[in-house]
């Protein structure tokens, strides 16, 4: 073997990585738990041992006080508690992370493009991990079909008697569903084909067929891809602001059916522009990946009469950052999830109380896709009680015992397949 | 703590190879070495170190007692200890291994409800009691001399580079390394190319070709199409190479760069051309193993019969070697299949293959192995039948129910190529050549060496990192 010590010595350098990192971890001492904003977590620090209690366990041990020594110091590892903390913060704490995962994931992204270069497919998986597509020539990531199953029909047939049943007990309020067809449900989702039982909007059209005939019904269906690319963001699950406002041009002559009193539609004035923001969604986040250009974040300027929002102890709540982002202040993470920042997060209780001339009330249901419209649809009543069943204990809510503290008018229950159609956990209880 | 975790190898690998080098005397070196290996056990099992611990002390025990007893008295006298310790060795991995499998066994048999409540298997508790029993009676055979020096000892007995996943390494092999332990500057880098190339192997290849196999099976076995099935074993056939032999070579790699020569326990065994030429170059340690503890015993013991002796002995070992495997039927079928395979070819089989084209041979010797990880990989027996009806076509081709693409397993194909180019022999023929002409090609070689080496561990910072999907959920 010819060798000379350069040549050989070049893996020397997998030597000084792996000692560079645990030095990197000592030099660095002991940090405070930092949030991953990715994540939604607190990232795991190295668990510390205290001298002190170990000294204490061992004297617990010389007076064979087993339990005690136990409690002092050993429990931790005979539990594994803390070495699964240790090899928490070994992987959450190490240098370069991110880039890391990047590198993965963009090593997993090339193989994925080398596998589906032979196929005419117009998308292809965005990740290895995640059921996450990517449009090969709009770069829009979207989520697989979601399935038309015999469960889903049996839980949609729980929720229309439910929905039977509450207009039955309930004849003075009137009932609205106002169904967002997300791309999952869509006739319009690109990879329909490969899936044999692909919603392809056969979930609604059932729906539709068996509701209870007293139940108004209106939807915002995806006619076309383009209607996703038009309506919803390309990196997320979210309609845009021209779907929202979409929505609200559909949603509001229903309800104004049964209300002839309601006030005239919100113009939007204008649109705003975030100009440093190129907004990374669900979607992008779920598989790390930047698609460039991110979405546009972009926002409707609105006419509202003044409001305000209270929680449930009925205290005035700042629930979104609109102002904050106004000013300028808003994260500049590269996943940071606008459309909640901006729009207010999921919450099981929000009361709009707008200062108004109507005298009706309304109770909306829904999911995130209502965070955007809320204001807009409660400017035309008094009060609206905003109510995210996810986050009501076991995802259950009961209408009559809501009611008899809140009552209402009318009732819009607004979102995608899940809040309007399922009971799984939207169960609206009459 | 897996040998591909990143506590592995930028906490404890870094810190055991620092006061490694740095300790002058091999004792010291040898008291490190059982302390880390006791750490490494007790990290992730601190609730069955004393059982570690009595397995040191009773072979170590044992060994000292037979070998006085064959120096002092005879070897005859040796024996009841040597069986002794060979059922003590062996009531460990009873216990603790088959006791539920048995006692399910029995009440599935007559009826009857245990209430039984499984202790938890102790790490490695198969290689080590291996292990053990090959020391005792390598030195009952006056194979090898009882250690006296209980570190030294220790350090082969639990060493934590094979502990947990072997090689099963005989006194022998190592004795004189731990003796003297010395490493040289190039076999620490020969070393380093061998760990991370079992890591790239396990991180880059195995793992990714489990997660689709996975994938396929969880769609459900019933409705697969001959293609995606086929995808499936395909892809189990290579992970559990790759991820088998990617341990080993982390393994030796471990131990080279601490100047030990473990065994080599994997020879490129699809490129067999009989299922015996395969159990030569598959987890070669543990044929060894068995070759030599069970198999020449028994044949020496029943020299006297002449029909089937040796095929029911074949039929014997590979039912034991099954039952090694695993602690349900399937690996019992699964052993009793090689056997009469092995036991076939023993009986002509063999001979009569040679006479085929060599291409033919291959495709024998694939086609049975293949065969066999369905046994291996599918533990529920009542699955096989419909994984091999769907391997033949029985759904057809394709079943537009369960797809490459509803299951998003066709982005695995690349790797599936990658993986078969790393079950041949070509880059080890490779590496050999550019070994041999050294200088920038061997500079480059090793470049490759550490761009896998950042890879592996940016795979597994990946799989540990999920994003959130909304805030609140």
């Amino acid at each position: 073997m010819k060798r000379t010590n350069f040549y050989s010595n070049i893996l020397v350098l997998f030597f000084i990585i792996i000692l560079a990192v645990p030095v990197y971890w000592l030099a660095r001492g002991k940090v405070e738990p930092q949030r991953s904003y990715m994540e939604y977590k607190t990232l795991t620090v190295f668990p510390t041992l205290s001298f002190n209690s170990f000294k204490s366990a061992v004297k617990s041990v010389l007076m064979l006080r087993f339990e005690e020594a136990g409690e002092k110091f050993f429990n931790q590892f005979r539990d594994l508690s803390y070495q699964t903390d240790f090899q928490r913060a070994a992987s959450q704490q190490f240098p370069f992370r991110g880039a890391g995962i990047r590198l993965s994931r963009d090593l997993d992204r090339l193989m994925i493009r080398t596998a589906y270069a032979f196929t005419s497919d117009t998308a292809i998986p965005a990740d290895r991990r995640e059921q996450v597509f990517l449009t090969k020539d709009t770069k829009v990531l979207f989520p697989i079909p979601a399935k038309w199953t015999t469960t889903a029909k049996e839980d949609i047939n729980l929720k229309i008697e439910d929905y039977r049943i509450l207009i039955e007990q309930n004849p003075d309020i009137h009932f609205y569903v106002f169904y967002v067809e997300l791309i999952e449900n869509s006739l319009a989702n690109p990879m329909n084909q490969y899936y044999y039982n692909a919603n392809q909007g056969r979930e609604f059209a059932y729906f539709l067929e068996n509701k209870p005939e007293d139940l108004t019904v209106s939807s915002f269906p995806l006619t076309s891809f383009d209607d996703q690319i038009k309506y919803f963001y390309r990196t997320d699950h979210h309609w845009n602001v021209h779907g929202m406002l979409e929505g609200y041009e559909r949603v509001y002559p229903m309800l104004a059916e049964n209300y002839p009193d309601m006030s005239a539609m919100i113009p939007h004035t204008s649109f705003y522009t975030f100009p440093d923001i190129e907004f990374h969604g669900r979607w992008a986040r779920s598989v790390y990946f930047k698609v460039h250009p991110g979405d546009v974040f972009e926002v409707a300027v609105l006419d509202l009469p003044p409001y305000k929002i209270l929680d449930q102890n009925g205290n005035e709540i700042t629930y979104n950052k609109k102002n904050e982002y106004h000013a300028g202040n808003y994260s500049r993470e590269a996943f940071a999830d606008h459309y909640i920042e901006y729009n207010g997060a999921d919450t099981g209780y929000l009361e709009y109380v707008f200062d108004n001339d109507s005298e009706r009330n309304l109770l909306i249901i829904g999911d995130s896709l209502t965070n955007a419209i809320e204001p807009l649809i409660a400017a035309h009543y008094q009060h609206t009680y905003a109510v995210d069943i996810r986050h009501w204990k076991d995802y259950y809510f009961s209408f009559s015992d809501f009611i008899s503290e809140h009552p209402v008018d009318d009732v819009l229950v607004l979102g995608g397949a899940g809040s309007t159609m399922h009971r799984w956990r939207w169960t609206i209880s009459p | 703590m897996p040998l591909s975790s990143l506590h592995f190898i930028f906490v404890f690998l870094p810190v055991f190879l620092l006061l490694f080098y740095i300790l002058p005397f091999s004792i010291w070196r040898n008291v490190l070495m059982v302390i880390a290996s006791l750490v490494f056990f007790a990290w992730a099992d601190p609730g069955n170190l004393p059982l570690l611990i009595f397995a040191i002390l009773m072979n170590y025990l044992f060994g000292l007692v037979i070998s006085h007893r064959i120096e002092k008295v005879s070897r005859q006298a040796a024996r009841p200890f040597m069986w002794m310790a060979v059922l003590l060795n062996l009531l460990i991995l009873l216990y603790y291994k088959y006791t539920g499998f048995l006692l399910q066994s029995i009440s599935d048999i007559v009826k009857i409800t245990i209430d039984y409540k499984a202790s938890a298997l102790p790490l490695g508790v198969s290689f080590f009691t291996f292990t053990g029993i090959s020391y005792i009676l390598d030195i009952y055979n006056k194979a090898e001399k009882a250690e006296k020096n209980i570190l030294r000892f220790s350090s082969f007995l639990i060493m934590f580079p094979k502990l947990l996943q072997g090689p099963i390494t005989r006194y022998g092999q190592v004795k004189n390394e731990l003796i003297s332990p010395r490493v040289t500057p190039d076999e620490m880098m020969q070393g380093a190319r061998r760990f991370i190339g079992g890591l790239a192997k396990k991180t880059l290849i195995a793992d990714p070709l489990g997660y689709a196999t996975d994938r396929i099976l969880s769609a459900g076995i019933d409705s697969l199409g001959a293609s995606i099935a086929w995808l499936a074993l395909i892809a189990y056939t290579l992970q559990i190479y790759l991820d088998f032999s990617g341990y080993t070579d982390m393994a030796i790699g471990l131990g080279k760069m601490i100047g030990l020569k473990l065994p080599e326990n994997f020879d490129f065994p699809y490129i067999s051309r009989s299922i015996t030429e395969f159990w030569r170059r598959w987890h070669m340690t543990l044929t060894a193993w068995f070759r030599n503890y069970l198999f020449i015993p028994l044949e020496f013991a029943r020299k006297r019969e002449k029909v089937l002796r040796q095929q029911s002995n074949i039929l014997i070992v590979f039912l034991l070697t099954g039952l090694w495997h695993g602690a349900s039927w399937n690996f019992v079928i699964w052993g009793i299949y090689f056997g009469l395979i092995l036991a076939l070819e023993a009986s002509g089989l063999g001979k009569w293959l040679k006479r085929l084209p060599v291409f033919l041979q291959h495709v024998y010797a694939m086609a049975l192995i293949m065969l066999g990880w369905v046994f291996f990989r599918i533990t529920a027996i009542q699955d096989w039948g419909p994984f091999l009806g769907a391997l033949f076509g029985s759904n057809g081709w394709v079943n537009p129910a369960v797809t490459m693409r509803s299951t998003n397993v066709l982005l695995y194909i690349p790797l599936v190529v990658i993986g078969v180019f790393f079950s041949l022999p070509v880059v080890n023929r490779l590496e050999k050549k550019i070994d041999e002409k050294g200088g920038w090609l061997r500079l480059g070689w090793d470049v490759l060496y550490l761009a896998l080496f950042i890879l592996s561990v940016a795979s597994v910072l990946s799989n540990g990192f999920s994003a959130f999907i909304y805030a609140q959920f």
